[in-house]
């Protein structure tokens, strides 16, 4: 009797600790796909567009920027050096941006004025004019 | 009769005993599932290459809200808090403060660590020096 007993404790423990090794695992499979997705697999839904322009006409608003600024800001350094990339054409550059970043930009560097009040960007020499992309 | 009861009662305390170690066998395991998952994402995103940032946003008025000052212990723990506010990272916005009553006024990297430590401890609006401001933070 006390064996039979024991070899059922044994199976029950053993097939417990499979259980919760199975539960760990799907928690951790579980959680990580939930996160992934909610923080967007294909990255965050706007970004950042910035067109090279030439020099604007007088009664315009514009932003000088300095290296700090571009070091604060990743997302617009690396959407004015996308505009960059190729010094032979005016072109615009792509930067994607989290909502964070997209309300600080706001906050900072007016991007989503409207056209007639949106304040242009000079940065080295060249002006820039930004657009938000949403999508 | 006796001594059949007695062992059933003994049964019954054991598979009562196994189904309580069991139980909690199982909270631990999903707690622990839990505590793995957000090590394995942390480590993911920092190896993904991101750079969380850090942004004070100044608000001209409190509103509604009561704000709580910040003291030095604050910005001895949060250097880059301390930088931003008051130090080489200070860098307001030259927007206009606009209808929205808000400017920010600096921005710094900060390791993923410390960004969950700010985003966790300053979820309130905060007082320096008269002015208001509230820790914005790129991740989470």
């Amino acid at each position: 009797m006390e064996s039979k007993i024991n070899r059922r404790l044994l199976v029950v423990g053993v097939l417990a600790f499979i259980g919760v090794v199975l539960l760990v695992t799907t928690v951790v499979v579980a959680y990580t796909a939930l996160v992934a997705l909610i923080t967007g697999i294909d990255g965050p839904p706007q970004a950042l567009v910035v067109q090279k322009v030439p020099e604007p006409l007088e009664n315009v608003s514009v932003i000088h920027l300095t290296d700090r600024d571009l070091k604060q800001h990743p997302v617009l350094d690396s959407a004015i050096r996308d505009a960059n990339r190729n010094p032979d054409v005016w072109i615009s550059g792509v930067a994607p941006m989290t909502g964070i970043e997209y309300l600080v930009l706001i906050e900072s560097f007016g991007i989503d004025a409207r056209e007639e009040d949106r304040p242009y960007l000079e940065y080295d020499g060249a002006y820039y004019l930004t657009r938000v992309l949403l999508h | 009769m006796e001594e059949d009861a007695k062992m059933k009662f003994g049964d019954r305390l054991k598979t009562a005993g196994i189904i309580v170690a069991c139980g909690l066998a199982g909270i631990v395991a999903v707690v622990l599932g839990f505590m793995l998952a957000d090590a394995f994402i942390l480590h993911a995103m920092e190896n993904s290459g991101g750079q969380p940032m850090l942004y004070v946003m100044e608000r001209a008025e409190p509103g509604e809200s009561v704000a709580v000052s910040l003291t030095e212990q604050d910005f001895e723990r949060h250097p880059a808090l301390d930088a931003v506010i008051r130090g080489e990272e200070r860098n307001p916005s030259a927007w206009e403060w606009g209808d929205r009553n808000q400017r920010v006024i600096g921005g710094a990297k900060v390791s993923y660590a410390e960004s969950r430590a700010l985003h966790d401890t300053y979820d309130f609006l905060m007082e320096y020096e008269g002015a208001y401001y509230v820790v914005l933070t790129t991740w989470p």
